[in-house]
């Protein structure tokens, strides 16, 4: 497994568009640069808006996100590096 | 005038001299052919569509012809051309209309960028539409054909034309295309219901195009905005259920069927949202028709799922 980076961010936040609607878990998320739309579960989507609104290294995000246990953070810091919505800071 | 209101002769004349152009929805189609297939697709399945002998312009120009003088008269093909590109291989003369038909849905599904593009069957009751937005294969053709002989009306069983901005729908009525045990499903559903010849397409499947209802066809000036959304899926042997879906899920699956939101960038993802927050949506599995056109029918009467 390739090391962690540091900082994770998303690298143009205004160009992420939110969807979600009262009582339903999951959330859309529509990105501008790609064109592409992501249905995301609600551990993923609160990664995504952490990290739109500042870069963090995984420890920062464990700390603020704590609802979401280590294992399941790799995972979704894994996949939305995936889609192309997050990146390592270089 | 109608395609109807043309003798045999001025429908050949037409069509020879590049002077048939159709008014098809939203876009004007000029038409150029020789070929008697064509012309007998044209009046039949036509019937009702209004034609423009004078038009300056046309959205679509298409030439749908044999690909030279030896396949016209030896195992005669058809080639389609457009803006002097031909998208598809020759195929059998005998398969011209579905040619045609693969033609137009090319056009509009590549070109028609002034409307948000949705891969779905759409249509029309009090004043409210119906999308059924799904893949091929699902049976959406098949509940379309059914619902327009129970007083639907249809839009188009190929596309919503949404207007991204005003997040109206435009008809664009033309032919239903059926697939295999389909055709003789509608056939015994509806008697009156007209077909044109049933071939065999490129894939081995035998396909017919039942011609859609004049009232829809006049009324295609008629616009709405979307009521409701079904995503039908065929499952042999399934009781009719209808499962209500988020409207998250109806978004993904509103997109996934756009040929064009993200053309469209933020507009397109706002009008899919408006689109699936304002229209209540279901999934609805079903197998025998009766069932599927019940649920539908009963999923209009109460608004919601």
């Amino acid at each position: 497994m390739p090391p962690r980076p540091p900082r994770w961010h998303v690298a143009d936040p205004s160009a992420l568009l939110f969807q979600h609607w009262p009582g339903e878990d999951e959330h859309v998320v529509f990105n501008l640069r790609s064109g592409d739309l992501h249905l995301l579960n609600p551990a993923a989507t609160a990664v995504l808006e952490r990290l739109a609104e500042a870069p963090a290294s995984v420890d920062d995000l464990r700390a603020s996100l704590n609802q979401i246990d280590a294992s399941a953070l790799d995972a979704v810091l894994e996949s939305l590096d995936g889609l192309g919505l997050i990146g390592p800071l270089p | 005038m109608t395609v109807g209101d043309l003798s045999d002769a001025e429908l050949c004349g037409l069509l020879r001299a590049q002077r048939f152009t159709l008014r098809v929805g939203p876009f004007l189609v000029r038409l150029r052919s020789v070929m008697s297939e064509v012309q007998a697709a044209l009046a039949l399945l036509y019937r009702a569509h209004e034609i423009d002998t004078e038009a300056d312009g046309a959205h679509f120009v298409i030439r749908l012809d044999h690909p030279g003088l030896v396949r016209r008269f030896f195992r005669a093909q058809a080639q389609l051309t457009f803006d002097l590109r031909q998208p598809f291989i020759p195929l059998p003369a005998s398969m011209a209309a579905p040619m045609l038909e693969a033609g137009l849905n090319w056009c509009i599904g590549n070109y028609a960028h002034q409307f948000l593009v949705i891969h779905s069957a759409t249509l029309e009751r009090g004043g409210r539409a119906l999308l059924m937005p799904a893949p091929p294969g699902s049976g959406k053709s098949t509940l379309c054909a059914a619902l327009v002989t129970r007083g639907w009306r249809l839009l188009s069983d190929e596309f919503a034309l949404v207007d991204p901005t005003t997040g109206i729908l435009v008809p664009v009525p033309r032919p239903i295309a059926l697939k295999e045990g389909s055709i003789d499903v509608i056939a015994r559903w509806a008697p009156d219901a007209v077909f044109g010849p049933s071939v065999v397409n490129n894939e081995d499947e035998t396909v017919a195009y039942m011609q859609p209802p004049a009232r829809s066809v006049r009324d295609s000036g008629l616009t709405c905005r979307a009521g409701w959304i079904v995503v039908p899926q065929y499952v042999a042997g399934a009781d009719a259920t209808t499962t209500p879906m988020t409207r998250a899920r109806a978004l993904m699956h509103l997109a996934d069927n756009s040929f064009n939101y993200n053309f469209h960038g933020r507009v397109g993802f706002d009008r899919l949202v408006a689109i699936a927050d304002q229209a209540p949506s279901v999934t609805l599995r079903y197998s025998r028709l009766d069932e599927g056109v019940d649920a539908v029918d009963r999923l209009a009467q109460t608004g919601a799922p």
